[in-house]
């Protein structure tokens, strides 16, 4: 946990036993004093508290060891370790193209207004199912929605090696739709290797040095 | 004499006693929402976002809305 976490978490301490000082003394609000102490405590401190708290746990949820705590995600996990640089992720992973910390949040959110926000609500329904409903095997699970160029064009638009590559321009007009998203990057079969769970028994794994 | 008529000013009104009880209530549940919202920062994990989500902020929520509750309704009536 880094430094303003740690400061969230000693100010809501603070702020619970401020209030249960509340709880075990409320005859303290018999005097002015106290009540605008109570108004602090038990109104504008612990609403500070928990929309800090909130803002800590959303960015928690978005860490790569949040995404991989579930156990049906631990394949999708050790195939960022794949050594084999036609893997998509392993090569982004592996080569810190996207935060290692949030590899899984930076290329599976939406790159528009609400996409964070539907993230989130995804992952809400990936924890009905976790809890709830039934877990499917790893090799089943599949994306909502067909991944739409945008989220690799965050990135990659107006990059140098991508903008100059040759096979993104060896045919008139292909940039432009790759641009457009009416070429994808990944089913037009050009980066169509990703997780690949079901075959990695087959993989050989990169060890990072220590 | 105090307002609530009350002669010694450490024995509470029954009115007073009313507002300290559920002062005590809302400190004792946002107390309590606090304390689960600092436990659940003790793992990233998401049973532990859900009880922040689901514990955590609707005791502290539930806490502000008794005291706010109680305060609104021990404001002496507008003239």
């Amino acid at each position: 946990m880094n430094i303003p976490v740690w400061l969230g978490l000693a100010f809501t301490a603070l702020v619970a036993v401020l209030t249960a000082l509340l709880a075990f003394k409320s005859e303290l609000t018999r005097q002015a004093p106290g009540r605008v102490l109570a108004f602090l405590a038990l109104f504008i401190l612990p609403v500070m508290a928990s929309w800090g708290g909130f803002s800590a746990q959303m960015g928690r949820a978005e860490s790569t060891r949040f995404c991989l705590s579930c156990h049906v995600m631990n394949d999708f996990g050790r195939s960022l370790m794949v050594d084999d640089p036609s893997f998509t992720p392993a090569r982004h992973y592996q080569n810190h193209l996207v935060p290692v910390d949030h590899a899984c949040y930076t290329c599976h959110t939406t790159y528009t207004l609400f996409g964070p926000l539907d993230a989130k609500l995804e992952g809400l329904h990936h924890m009905y199912v976790q809890y709830l409903g039934t877990i499917p095997k790893p090799a089943a699970i599949r994306l909502y929605h067909p991944y739409n160029n945008r989220e690799c064009l965050h990135c990659h638009a107006g990059m140098r090696a991508f903008m100059d590559e040759p096979n993104h321009n060896k045919k008139p007009g292909l940039m432009a739709s790759i641009l457009d998203n009416r070429v994808s990057c990944i089913s037009s079969g050009c980066h169509d290797t990703m997780h690949d769970v079901k075959d990695l028994q087959y993989a050989s794994f990169w060890k990072p040095k220590p | 004499m105090p307002a609530s008529g009350n002669l010694n000013p450490n024995t509470p009104a029954p009115r007073n006693h009313l507002i300290e009880r559920r002062i005590r209530l809302a400190g004792t549940l946002v107390a309590a929402g606090l304390v689960v919202q600092l436990v659940s920062f003790l793992w990233i994990h998401p049973l532990a976002f859900m009880a922040f989500l689901l514990i955590g902020l609707p005791l502290v929520a539930l806490g502000i809305l008794v005291y706010l509750l109680t305060i609104l309704k021990a404001s002496p009536p507008a003239p």
